[in-house]
């Protein structure tokens, strides 16, 4: 009876998700999360078909592995016969099931040891298919489970039907950074604080990677990490292919030299320097930056170029901030809630320059953030909870800065 | 360091320039004074060189007791690498004109080694003519063209001097014996060699004056020099070896026939009649004398050898003075080197950790950013170098421009060359530039080596307050929130507060070190003219009847004394002054107590009672023996029998007995020390000068001259002191109040916010700067008085003992400017409490 109950309200809740949410995008991530909680599971995927290329690729998923750069043909694999068959299929106990024979997530770090996969099935074809993965309590999934999973399907077909949605889920992207099973451990008291408990992510070129979460979650401490600011207690991290993982401290710092960018929320300038000898300042560290001009002029201080931080308003010094950021041609730039500090007006105009970074000039930006809405102009929106990676979501449709609203 | 970089860093310290000067300022501070009282130093040394070159002062000098014969000049000259030798004669007297007179040597002129310096007429060109030193004419008013009217003799060697006409001042002249005023020796008075009569001395000399070859032009106060005549003593020493029983053979075979002489004469006396037709002399009488000259014979027949002295430069006393005098200029700048070093490295300490604390964001944005430590290092390192090397460069400028020219210019006055040729040593120079690079460099290393260890995220996060964690419960109840807070605040940033403590000690200890060096100075004049001396004058006389009853008709009381000067030997020969008389007698006038006890030492007669300063330098006690020669010839060794406290003089004191008994004759009297008992002391100098036998009439303060150099160069230090204290205060202070007030800048705006007036914020400020005041002030007294100690300590000389305790008006002079100056800069910076923008807080 309790269960039952729950599932109902599940279902209801599915419902709103789906009716009431504006964004699809949202609504198809928040209606997985609800089955993810309610059938208490580990992990879970939405996958859409991209009709040019005829391959899935995981819009939304949850849980500890980084499926976001794995597309699979339609056709293979569980979730591809699914999409390609339109039927469900469940594998209840995978060690015993003949069907079987390993899935995406055992190859990104999590064992399968029961799953269900269920298509999204429009008016006239399969476009995805919705699955979830092993239970918490280690039970099996069963049949009432299965049907919670169909339902949802249903009815978020049946939206996806009514709003319309083009899957354009973009090229495979090349990764730049890897975290893989990154753990970090602080000393507190008599024993250690695991800060981050097994994180596996991957960051890849020229995108847009918002990172949402609680204070206390984790998300400065990775950022710090990728950052070159903070050593992994075990784990693996790799750059360009390179292994970060146990570098000295002067590697660290010719890291950090030649291969990132800061933006700090509290902007850093340095007081004596001016807007334009801040950004020389850091460009005289590497050997082929773009010139400091160049980069007050793309950040729209040209006119400001000669003032002190002291004589600039938060924005402004933010966006010298950005230039500093940008004049190395960084691999990696990390931007810790560079608008926290900063009203919605400037906010946005400081988004805006990020925004442009990102799109026109091929910057990579990982930014770290409480504000939501922000997210909404990633690529990619990675939430984290409790030292773990909750979920991550690929926008199929990135707002543009000047359409954010908060 | 990159260009935008290397901006970074300059304007870096442009923004903190108060920090950086202040760096300067204590780096000058100790360069200036280090260097300053070194250069002095070296050129009092480098002058009084340069002077005993221009005037080709002798390398050695050659005394014998039995003269020196021309062979054994010619002999010395043969000793290879002697460069010149020449013969003095002299002889010591008293020179008058009317009744005034003056105590003299008679020294013939050399014509190539020790040149004199004439400043004023000519030298004398036959023998009617004499020149005098300044001293003379200082003493007596005497003037060029004033006759000396005769001079009478007072040493044996008087027989050998013909000069009995009369002199005319021609000239005055400095002769390098005497180059050092302050050194009391008896003048000269210059004549031509023939006034002298040689033949009477068979061409013998009493001083040869030699000089080196290889000594030539090298700076006399060196090793290097002391080296290259170490060999010709002791070639000539070795030389007396073989010379000296020549010599004495020679005296015997004179006396011998002298006395062969007087025999044929006495026998020739008894063959003639007087006029009375009785033999000249009677039988008895030619027994008697025959017997006595027997006597005599058999006394030169056990002649004992004679001796020369071969004296080098510390054979000298102005010489050993000048070595003295630059000596304790060198002590006082090794005490300076300590404290500088100490507060020098403590203020750069502070200002670069300060600093770096508030910029402690910055420092982990540029490491965020990708600069290595050292690049973030070099900023920092950029600040403390140039500001340590720029005041020591500054302080290289005043410590040659300023301080050398100003502490020469007061020597000028206590020796007869010119001392104000400032002078620059390269080496110490560069060693102590060095140095303060070198501390500037270790002292930012220690203020940044924490910060740059830590990691760049915790760099910029915000700061947890420093301290340690105590329940609420361990903290004085009793005391005020306010009070408690003052308390919390020093705990946590205890860094800054210690220096603040020991900045205001240093200012503190620099006031304290003046006035101690003056009241010691003053207070050993004081206890001298107090505790030891208790007669009003002495004076000097053939003893006769007359004279003690012209004293006692004069209503004055006096006792008999013996006093000569002497030489005395326990490392090194010094001169010193022998009282012989009745010891409870002489205590009554010249208190002899003893050193330790400070009760009047009982009469002896096992020996002398030595002054406490000679005990201490010589590390002598009861019953060490030291020689001593009285009138240059008769020495003996005597033992310590006790030592008795006293501040200025040099003088010894034995019973009648003891000197019988060493010096085998009884000392004859030639001196009352008087008490004047309220008798006129003008109208007794006049009329005891013609009692018969009258020689001289010294007060007893006269010693107080000995001071005149010591007081004018602690004059001179006290207000050094006051200014380098007060410029210390004035920046140093400046300084870590403004790093106080910029630390506290948000919290005082915060208080301002919530109502506290602008009178209430300072008050909560000031009450943390009275307690390092406190702090301060109680180090500073202690630190004060331990270094004043040691100059007090090192500026003693074998006749000088300065009154070492603790000055309370020292400490009262230094406590009460310390805290003028406190209270001065504290006025002038809280006033940026007014200006603090209330706005402020929230960006």
């Amino acid at each position: 009876m309790a269960e039952e109950k729950r599932f109902a309200k599940a279902t209801w809740q599915i419902m709103e998700q789906l009716l009431e949410v504006d964004n699809l995008d949202d609504a198809l991530s928040g209606s997985l999360e609800i089955i993810v909680n309610t059938l208490n599971s580990e992990a879970g995927a939405i996958w859409l078909v991209d009709p040019k290329t005829d391959r899935l690729s995981p819009m939304f998923h949850i849980g500890p592995a980084d499926l976001s750069n794995i597309t699979v043909e339609n056709g293979l694999g569980i979730e591809g016969v699914v999409t390609k068959t339109g039927k469900s299929i469940m594998i209840e106990d995978a060690a015993n099931d003949a069907r079987f024979d390993g899935s995406v997530f055992d190859d990104n770090g999590l064992f399968t040891k029961t799953m269900i996969c269920v298509p999204l099935n429009n008016l006239h074809d399969v476009i995805g298919c919705v699955q979830i993965v092993n239970k918490k309590d280690g039970s099996l999934y069963d049949a009432e489970e299965l049907q919670l999973c169909e339902r949802m399907a249903s009815l978020a077909a049946i939206t996806i039907d009514e709003k319309g949605l083009t899957v354009d889920l973009g090229e495979q992207k090349e990764v730049l950074a890897s975290l893989r099973n990154v753990i970090k451990e602080f000393p507190s008291g008599d024993g250690v604080s695991r800060v981050l408990k097994g994180i596996n992510l991957d960051i890849y070129k020229n995108e847009f990677v918002v990172v949402l979460g609680e204070s206390g979650c984790g998300k400065s401490t990775m950022m710090n990490i990728v950052g070159g600011m903070d050593f992994l207690t075990d784990g693996k991290l790799l750059v360009e292919g390179k292994d970060f993982s146990h570098p000295t401290d002067a590697e660290l710092t010719q890291y950090r030299r030649e291969y990132i960018g800061f933006i700090f929320q509290a902007y850093n300038l340095m007081p004596n320097l001016t807007a334009l000898e801040n950004v020389q300042f850091i460009a005289e560290l590497v050997k082929d930056p773009m010139p400091a001009e160049e980069a007050i002029e793309k950040v729209g201080l040209k006119d400001r170029a000669n003032n002190y931080p002291g004589q600039m308003s938060g924005g402004q010094q933010q966006r010298v901030s950005i230039a500093r950021a940008i004049v190395k041609r960084p691999k990696l730039i990390f931007a810790d809630e560079p608008t926290a500090a900063l009203d919605y007006t400037t906010s946005i105009e400081v988004l805006s320059v990020i925004e442009d970074i990102v799109r026109n000039q091929g910057a990579t930006v990982m930014m770290v953030t409480h504000n939501p809405e922000i997210a909404k102009m990633a690529d990619r929106v990675v939430k984290m909870r409790n030292g773990r990676i909750a979920s991550i979501k690929k926008n199929l449709h990135p707002l543009h800065a000047a359409e954010l609203v908060w | 360091m990159k260009k935008t970089q290397l901006k970074d860093a300059l304007r870096n310290i442009w923004k903190q320039k108060v920090s950086f000067l202040s760096i300067v300022v204590i780096a000058l501070l100790g360069v200036t004074t280090f260097l300053g009282i070194g250069y002095s130093a070296d050129a009092l040394r480098k002058n009084a060189s340069a002077a005993y070159n221009q005037q080709n002062f002798r390398d050695l000098e050659v005394i014998s007791t039995r003269l020196l014969t021309p062979e054994d000049l010619d002999c010395m000259r043969a000793i290879e690498g002697v460069a010149d030798i020449e013969p003095v004669w002299q002889t010591a007297g008293n020179a008058y004109i009317g009744e005034e007179h003056a105590v003299v040597t008679v020294i013939s002129l050399t014509e190539r080694i020790n040149r004199l310096n004439v400043t004023e007429g000519r030298l004398p060109q036959d023998g009617t003519e004499c020149a005098i030193e300044r001293k003379i004419a200082d003493e007596t008013g005497w003037k060029i063209g004033d006759q000396i009217e005769w001079i009478e003799m007072t040493d044996l060697t008087g027989m050998f001097y013909d000069g009995g006409a009369a002199l005319t001042i021609t000239g005055i002249a400095e002769h390098p014996d005497h180059v050092s005023l302050a050194v009391p020796e008896t003048p000269y008075l210059f004549v031509r060699t023939e006034l002298f009569n040689l033949d009477e001395m068979d061409g013998c000399c009493m001083k040869a004056e030699i000089t080196v070859q290889k000594a030539a032009n090298i700076n006399r106060f060196t090793t290097h020099y002391d080296r290259t005549v170490a060999n010709f003593t002791a070639e000539i020493e070795t030389l007396s070896e073989e010379r000296i029983p020549l010599r004495d053979e020679q005296v015997r075979t004179l006396y011998f026939r002298q006395l062969d002489e007087a025999e044929a004469a006495l026998e020739q006396l008894t063959h003639e009649l007087t006029s009375d037709g009785e033999p000249a002399i009677s039988e008895e009488s030619y027994a008697a004398a025959v017997e006595a000259l027997n006597e005599q014979r058999k006394t030169i027949e056990e002649l004992q050898p004679g001796k020369w002295f071969v004296l080098d430069g510390h054979g000298s006393p102005s010489f050993v003075q000048l070595i003295i005098g630059s000596g304790n200029l060198k002590s006082l700048e090794m005490t300076f080197s300590l404290l500088f070093v100490l507060v020098g490295a403590l203020v750069i300490y502070a200002t670069v950790s300060k600093m770096i604390d508030e910029q402690r964001t910055l420092v982990g944005t540029t490491k965020a950013l990708g600069f290595f430590n050292r690049e973030i290092f070099a900023k920092y390192l950029l600040f403390g170098l140039t500001a340590a090397v720029l005041g020591a460069v500054l302080g290289v400028i005043l410590a040659r421009f300023a301080l050398e020219p100003f502490v020469l210019k007061g020597y000028n006055a206590y020796y007869t060359y010119d001392t104000s040729a400032s002078t620059v040593t390269v080496v110490p120079t560069l060693i102590v530039v060095l140095a303060a690079a070198l501390l500037a460099v270790a002292a930012i290393t220690f203020a940044c080596i924490r910060l740059l260890r830590t990691p760049a995220v915790q760099l910029m996060q915000q700061q947890v307050p420093a301290g340690k964690k105590t329940s609420a419960r361990s903290e004085k109840q009793h005391l005020t929130l306010y009070s408690r807070l003052i308390l919390r605040n020093i705990r946590t940033d205890l860094k800054r507060v210690l220096v603040t403590v020991a900045s205001v000690a240093g200012c503190c200890a620099l006031v304290v070190i003046g006035f101690t060096l003056k009241a010691a100075v003053d207070g050993a004049i004081k206890n001298q003219y107090t505790s030891v001396v208790n007669y009003d004058a002495k004076t000097e006389c053939e003893f006769s009847d007359e004279m003690e009853d012209f004293l006692k008709e004069a209503g004055v009381e006096y006792i008999p004394l013996f006093d000569r000067n002497i030489t005395y030997r326990v490392t090194d020969i010094q001169v010193g002054e022998l009282f012989c008389g009745d010891i409870a007698e002489i205590q009554s006038m010249y208190r002899l107590n003893d050193w330790k006890t400070g009760q009047p030492i009982a009469p002896t007669d096992d020996g002398v009672l030595i002054q406490r300063r000679l005990a201490e330098i010589y590390h002598l006690d009861v019953g060490s023996e030291i020689g001593i020669t009285v009138g240059g010839t008769n020495a003996a060794m005597v033992p310590v029998a006790g030592i008795y406290e006293n501040y200025i003089g040099r003088v010894m004191v034995m019973s009648d007995a003891a000197y019988e008994a060493r010096f085998g004759s009884a000392p004859t009297k030639n001196a009352f020390l008087l008490r004047l008992n309220g008798a006129d002391e003008t109208e007794l100098k006049t009329k005891i000068k013609n009692v018969i036998g009258f020689i001289s009439y010294t007060p007893s303060d006269a010693d107080k001259e000995l001071f005149r150099s010591a007081t004018a160069v602690v004059n001179a230090i006290v207000v050094l002191f006051i200014v380098m204290a007060a410029i210390m205060a004035g920046v140093v202070l400046t300084n870590l109040t403004n790093i106080y007030i910029m630390q506290k800048k948000r919290e005082l705006t915060i208080m301002r916010i919530n109502g506290f007036t602008v009178k209430e914020v300072i008050g909560y400020c000031t009450r943390e700067t009275v307690l390092t005041t406190i702090a301060g002030v109680v180090l500073g007294l202690a630190l004060g008085s331990g270094i004043a100690y040691r100059i007090v300590r090192s500026m003693e000389q074998s006749f000088l003992r300065f009154d070492r305790g603790i000055s309370l008006f020292a400490w009262l002079i230094g406590a009460a400017l310390t805290i003028v100056f406190t209270v001065i800069i504290n006025a002038v910076v809280l006033r940026k409490v007014k200006k603090l923008k209330l706005n402020d807080v929230a960006s």
